[in-house]
């Protein structure tokens, strides 16, 4: 009223039946202590659906320190909660930056043990500061929720670390507790209202509101930029230089010709996989024609790829498989190629990009995982296969990609000294596109999900020896 | 203690009923008075102008028609507000006749239709803005205090009071100023 105007002198004066509203309502008290009741119910459980397990954590861990923040000045123990809520909010920004990338993975025990600590420390402080809020209104509360709340708290750990999966009775009897608590809390609480009057709220730099808009939105704004960084796989290609080959590798090359390895395929094998082809007795060229196959598109554009089966006259076959990719393709984000015939047995993957960028031939070798995964058959009962896999993605502006898949085949029914042996072969490659790089959290492109493309390259692949166990198309 | 309890002591003992009233309402006596008048010793001194207010006046409080705390509120405001008045005729060296010059028919009947007018266009504001509006002219806090319990910045709160200002202005039919 110091400086006031006629207008608000106005306003003051005509002011004189007491607002509707509680007068409990305008203390800093009560809606700090919900903020912290709201902040403790939301990070104690997690709803592993819909993203709940994100985003109601991070609702609540905001509300702690909010609540805190307002009461910290008070005394030591909310000094001490705010504090522990300061270490919460950084966490929780570690984690879920941590989730939108490939390191998620990264000290997942110190920061479990991390996270669980200051839940229990915040139990514990707020346990200390109602006792010393009682106290100095001269009272004792009969009750004393926050310490039923620790010691609730230590038993949903001990679950976690001990007994998983302990069943719905269990459970069913942990939430009834935790409600009870929660509820005796908030009680506890309002038993205090009177002692609210006296609270002091700390002053603030920055409007609760703006806090949880800056903190949310750069939140969303980093695990953005990482989920669009780590999205992209960095391939460090080399442009491809035009050398003499060795005489070894010349003679393979001409031998490979003259079975009927196509030239164009020829042309994008490096060395290295000349050099394995050496002992080559046979080919078989199997192209995908987008006439007869549906899937011989992706992003709405011609997808082509060829298969070239080279029967290496031991027993093993390397098979060759090279897409083709349209210009108007966008691949930026994680592509994925991955064998997916079963019952065969394979190894030694490979793969190779090759692509134009400023006018520059590029090559870049992918690394391949190989991985045995046990399957079951209608028919053959459970089996045990490798399922390779690359992950690549294209620079932007690349012009005339091709993947060239490899691998290794075992021809393990083929009886090699039988005159009428024979081996066929129905083959499935799969190359998947990631539409998008958002996916929350991070996890390396597997070809599900619903942004995904697929193109699949599948033909049927037929052997009869000749007379000289060589196998002939 | 409930209302109830310390309504009943009042009745029996006042004198003991007035001290666990004080002891249990102290603080939201307090709470209010400190909202109006900033400065320590006034406001204790007010804290025992209003004890002897609610004194004379507590046979006048009808439990019908609100909480006792709601009562206790309103009695420590305008002790408060008055006591403020009187500091400041005393530092304008301006008589209480002259602050205070009683409304004519007219003025007074102008004065209810402008209350009338107030209460409806607070009734309009949102639930954020009636406690800024409440806080600022019921409780007459320091907008220092009103951002710290509001967990506001003081600039923030002072640029959401100045468009509260300037929307009552305008519904109110005031100047524009």
């Amino acid at each position: 009223m110091r400086e006031w105007d006629a207008f608000d002198q106005e306003l003051a004066e005509s002011m004189t039946e007491l607002p509707p509203e509680a007068v409990r309502a305008v203390t800093p008290w009560r809606t700090a202590i919900d903020r912290i009741v709201l902040g403790l119910c939301l990070t104690c459980f997690t709803l592993n659906f819909a993203c709940l397990q994100y985003i109601l954590p991070a609702i609540g861990t905001v509300n702690l320190y909010l609540g805190f923040r307002a009461l910290r000045n008070n005394n030591r123990w909310f000094q001490f909660g705010f504090i522990c809520s300061i270490c919460k909010v950084i966490l929780l920004s570690i984690n879920l930056v941590l989730n939108a990338t490939p390191y998620a993975d990264i000290f997942p025990v110190s920061r479990t043990i991390l996270q669980a600590a200051a839940t229990f420390l915040l139990f514990l402080s707020l346990r200390e500061a109602l006792r010393r809020a009682a106290a100095e209104l001269g009272r004792t509360s009969r009750r004393d929720p926050a310490l039923w709340a620790m010691v609730w708290y230590l038993v949903i750990l001990f679950l976690g670390l001990a007994w998983p999966e302990p069943g719905w009775l269990v459970w069913g009897a942990v939430m009834i507790a935790f409600v009870r608590i929660i509820r005796s809390l908030t009680k506890a609480a309002a038993e205090l209202d009177d002692w609210g009057y006296a609270v002091h709220a700390a002053p603030v730099k920055i409007s609760s509101a703006r806090f949880q808009g800056l903190l949310y939105s750069s939140l969303l704004v980093v695990i953005l930029l990482c989920s669009f960084f780590f999205g992209h796989i960095r391939l460090s290609g080399t442009p491809i230089r035009q050398t003499l080959d060795s005489p070894e590798a010349a003679s393979t090359r001409d031998r490979l010709l003259d079975l009927g390895f196509p030239r164009e395929m020829l042309d994008y094998l490096p060395p290295e996989e000349l050099e394995k082809l050496a002992g080559a007795s046979a080919c078989v060229f199997r192209p995908n024609d987008s006439d007869q196959r549906h899937d011989m598109e992706m992003d709405g554009h011609p997808f082509t790829a060829s298969g070239t089966m080279v029967y290496l006259g031991d027993g093993t076959a390397r098979f060759y498989v090279l897409a083709e990719y349209d210009d108007a393709i966008s691949l930026y984000w994680q592509n994925l190629a991955e064998f997916r015939d079963s019952g065969v047995t394979r190894w030694d993957g490979a793969c190779y990009l090759t692509y134009q960028k400023g006018g520059v031939t590029h090559r870049t070798t992918v690394p391949v995982t190989e991985q045995m995964e046990t399957l079951d058959n209608y028919f053959t009962g459970p089996f045990e296969e490798t399922r390779i896999r690359a992950r690549y993605s294209f620079p932007a502006g690349a012009k005339e990609r091709t993947c060239l898949f490899v691998c290794s085949l075992q021809l393990s029914e083929l009886d090699l000294s039988a005159p009428d042996a024979y081996y066929n072969h129905n083959c499935i490659v799969n190359f998947y596109r990631d539409r998008s790089p958002l996916r929350y959290p991070y996890q390396p492109f597997a070809g599900s999900g619903r942004s995904r493309d697929l193109a699949q390259y599948c033909q049927f692949f037929e052997f009869q020896l000749s007379d000289s166990g060589t196998p002939a198309d | 203690m409930t209302d109830a309890d310390l309504l009943a002591r009042l009745s029996s003992d006042r004198a003991d009923g007035m001290e666990a009233l004080l002891r249990q309402y102290g603080p939201l006596l307090r709470y209010v008075i400190g909202g109006v008048l900033r400065d320590g010793p006034d406001a204790e001194d007010c804290l025992s102008e209003v004890s002897l207010a609610l004194w004379q006046k507590l046979d006048s409080y009808d439990p019908s028609k609100g909480g006792l705390s709601a009562w206790l509120t309103a009695v420590a405001r305008n002790t408060a507000l008055n006591h403020w008045k009187a500091l400041h005729r005393r530092d304008t060296h301006t008589s209480e006749a002259e602050a205070s010059a009683p409304d004519t028919p007219e003025q007074a009947v102008l004065r209810r239709e402008r209350a009338e007018q107030l209460k409806a266009a607070i009734a309009r504001l949102g639930e954020r803005d009636k406690q800024l509006f409440y806080r600022k002219y019921y409780y007459l806090q320091s907008t220092a205090q009103i951002a710290a319990e509001m967990g506001m910045t003081e600039r923030a709160a002072e640029g959401r009071l100045y468009r509260l200002r300037q929307r009552l202005r305008q519904e109110l039919g005031g100047d524009d100023a």
